[in-house]
C-alpha cells in the first residue's frame, strides 16, 4: 500500500472512532444517569428509536443539525465560529497517540504523554474563545471558573503523572504499556487517584463541574451556541470523556494489556476500550450522584491537598523506587510490595493529618460559638 | 532542492505563521492578538516537528501556549473588564516599535546572511536524543548544578510573587 494512502486510511479511521463510540457512550451516559435517577432514561415508547432507543442519540444528531445556527449581536464572529472548531479538533488530536495494541496506534512520539499534556490548553482556549466571543454575562463567568479550575488542576495531574513516567524511564505511551507487569493502579494508588480526580476536573465533570454549572449559569461558557455548535461542544465533552477514560487506562490500568492479548492482537483494542469504558462509567456515576463543589471549594481541594499530596508522593516513590532496585528488586513485581507500602504510610499519614485539621477546625467552631454565648 | 512533501509543509507553515504574525501586530484588539500569537507559536511548534525534535516542539507549546497566553489571558480578565471591551490598545509607540523591529530584523538578518554555516551536522544525532537530554541535565559532568540553580531561582520567584500578592 503506498504510504499516502494508509496515511489517509488511518486518520480516517482516527477520526470515525471517537465519533461512532461517542454516539454509543452518550447513549450510555443518558441510560445509567436515567437509572441513577429512578427513571428510565431514552426509550422507543411512541417514537421508533430503534431497541432500546439506541439509535435515539443519532436521531439527536440529525436533528441538531438541521437546527438554526444564531450567532449574538455584537458577538465577535470569527472567534465566535472558530471556538466550536478549535474545541473538537483538540479532543479529537488526543487519539493520534493512544496506543491501541502492541502495534496499533496512530503515531508513537518520543514524548508521547507530555503530547497529551500540551494538548490540553487548547481546549481551555477553545473555551475561553467561546466565553469571550459571546458577549454574556453567564459565558464570561463560566470562562473564569473554567481558567482558574483547568490551570490548577494541571498541576497535580501532571505531577501524578510524572510518577509512572519516572517507573517507566520513558514518556512514550507504548513503553508505558509495556512497562506495566503489574497495572500501575495497583502499585500505586494514591497518584492513580489524584490523577483520576484531576482528570476528572480538567473535562469539568461533576463534582467539579463549575465551569457550565447548568443551575447557576445556564451553560457556562457555551450558553450563546445553538445548532451544530452547541453540538460541537457536546460531542466534544463527551469525546474528551472517553479519552482522558482511555488515558487512565493506558497509564494506570495496562492499556491494551490483557489475556491472550500477545496471540491475537486483535484483542489490544477490545481490552483497551473495556478498560476505557469501565473508567467512563466511573465518571457518569460520579455525574449521577455527587453534589456540585463550589468554585472556592474545588480551589481549596486542588491547592491544600491535592498538590502536596502529588508532591510528597512523587518524592516518596522516587526514593523507595531506589531503594528497591539497591535491594535487588529489579522488576517492577519485585518492587510492587516497596511501592504499597510506601502508598500505604502516605495514605496513613495524610489520614492522620487530614482528621487532626478537621478536629481543629471543629475545636476552633466550639470555641467561636462559646464566645458568642457569654456575649 | 529536491521538492518533497518536507519542503511544501514547511513553506505552508513558515506562510501561515508569518501571516498569523503579522495579523497578531497589526491587530487593534488585545484579545485578537493573543489568539494569532498562540497560533503563531502552534506555527513555530510545527516548525520544531518539522526539524525531528518533538520535545522542542512539547515544550514550545506547554512554555508559551499553556503558561505565557493564560497569562496574558488572566492578565486580560482581570483588569480590561473581559466582556465587551472593544477599547482599541493605543497607537502611540507604533512607529517606535516598528523602528526598533525593523533594525533588530534588519540586524539579525545581516548576521545570518554573514555566518558561513556548517553543511554538515556538528555532533551526531543519538538515536534516544530525550533520554540522553534527561541525563546530561542531572548528571555530574553535566549541568546539574545551573539546572538546580535555575530551579532555585525560580523557587525565589514564586516566594516573592507571593510576598507581594500577601493581602496585609
Amino acid at each position: 500500500m503506498p504510504t499516502y494512502l494508509r496515511y489517509a486510511l488511518t486518520s480516517l479511521i482516527l477520526l470515525a472512532t471517537p465519533f461512532v463510540s461517542v454516539l454509543i457512550l452518550i447513549w450510555v451516559a443518558r441510560k445509567v444517569i436515567a437509572r441513577m435517577q429512578d427513571r428510565l432514561g431514552p426509550n422507543n415508547s411512541g417514537t421508533w428509536a430503534g431497541p432500546y432507543a439506541l439509535f435515539q442519540t443519532l436521531a439527536d444528531a440529525i436533528k441538531i443539525l438541521t437546527k438554526e445556527l444564531i450567532i449574538p449581536d455584537g458577538a465577535d464572529r470569527w472567534v465566535f465560529l472558530a471556538a466550536p472548531i478549535v474545541v473538537l479538533g483538540a479532543a479529537l488530536l488526543v487519539w493520534l497517540v493512544i496506543p491501541f495494541g502492541p502495534t496499533l496506534q496512530g503515531m508513537d512520539p518520543d514524548i508521547g504523554i507530555f503530547y497529551v499534556v500540551v494538548i490540553t490548553p487548547f481546549a481551555l482556549f477553545a473555551m475561553i474563545m467561546a466565553g469571550w466571543s459571546s458577549r454574556n454575562k453567564y459565558a464570561a463567568l463560566g470562562t473564569f471558573r473554567a481558567v482558574a479550575q483547568i490551570i490548577s488542576y494541571e498541576i497535580p495531574q501532571f505531577l501524578s503523572l510524572l510518577i509512572p513516567i519516572m517507573l517507566t524511564g520513558s514518556l512514550s505511551l507504548q513503553n508505558l504499556v509495556l512497562a506495566q507487569q503489574l497495572p500501575f493502579v495497583l502499585v500505586l494508588p494514591i497518584p492513580a487517584l489524584i490523577y483520576f480526580l484531576a482528570m476528572t476536573a480538567e473535562v469539568g465533570r461533576l463534582p467539579f463541574e463549575q465551569a457550565e454549572a447548568d443551575a447557576e449559569i445556564v451553560a457556562g461558557y457555551f450558553t450563546e451556541y445553538s445548532g451544530m455548535m452547541f453540538g460541537s461542544f457536546y460531542l466534544a465533552e463527551f469525546i474528551n470523556n472517553f479519552s482522558v477514560s482511555l488515558v487512565f487506562a493506558t497509564l494506570f490500568l495496562g492499556g491494551w494489556r490483557g489475556p491472550w492479548v500477545m496471540e491475537i492482537p486483535a484483542l489490544g483494542p477490545v481490552w483497551l476500550f473495556l478498560k476505557g469504558f469501565m473508567v467512563f462509567l466511573v465518571l457518569m456515576l460520579f455525574w449521577g450522584a455527587m453534589p456540585r463543589l463550589r468554585i472556592d471549594q474545588i480551589l481549596n481541594i486542588n491547592w491544600k491537598f491535592l498538590t502536596p499530596l502529588a508532591l510528597v508522593m512523587l518524592i516518596v516513590v522516587a526514593w523507595v523506587n531506589r531503594l528497591a532496585f539497591d535491594q535487588g528488586a529489579t522488576t517492577l513485581v519485585a518492587r510492587a510490595p516497596w511501592l504499597l507500602g510506601a502508598n500505604l504510610v502516605v495514605g496513613l499519614a495524610t489520614v492522620g493529618l487530614l482528621r487532626l485539621s478537621s478536629r481543629r477546625a471543629q475545636h476552633r467552631r466550639d470555641a467561636q460559638s462559646l464566645e458568642l454565648l457569654h456575649e | 532542492m529536491s521538492f518533497g512533501f518536507e519542503q511544501i509543509a514547511f513553506l505552508l507553515t513558515a506562510v501561515l505563521t508569518v501571516a498569523a504574525a503579522l495579523a497578531m501586530v497589526f491587530s487593534r484588539q488585545v484579545f485578537h492578538a493573543i489568539l494569532l500569537m498562540i497560533a503563531v507559536f502552534a506555527g513555530v511548534a510545527t516548525l520544531y516537528v518539522l526539524l525531528g525534535v518533538s520535545f522542542m516542539a512539547g515544550m514550545q507549546l506547554f512554555i508559551y501556549v499553556g503558561g505565557v497566553s493564560v497569562l496574558a489571558v488572566i492578565a486580560i480578565m482581570v483588569t480590561r473588564g473581559f466582556m465587551g471591551s472593544d477599547r482599541p490598545r493605543p497607537a502611540r509607540t507604533t512607529y517606535g516599535a516598528a523602528i526598533v523591529a525593523g533594525s533588530v530584523f534588519l540586524g539579525l538578518a545581516w548576521l545570518i546572511l554573514r555566518v558561513p554555516w556548517p553543511t554538515a551536522p556538528l555532533v551526531a544525532a543519538s538515536e534516544n536524543d530525550l533520554a540522553l537530554l534527561g541525563q546530561v541535565l542531572v548528571s555530574r559532568s553535566g549541568f546539574v548544578v545551573p539546572f538546580e540553580l535555575s530551579s532555585l531561582l525560580l523557587f525565589v520567584v514564586l516566594l516573592g510573587a507571593l510576598y507581594i500578592a500577601r493581602e496585609r
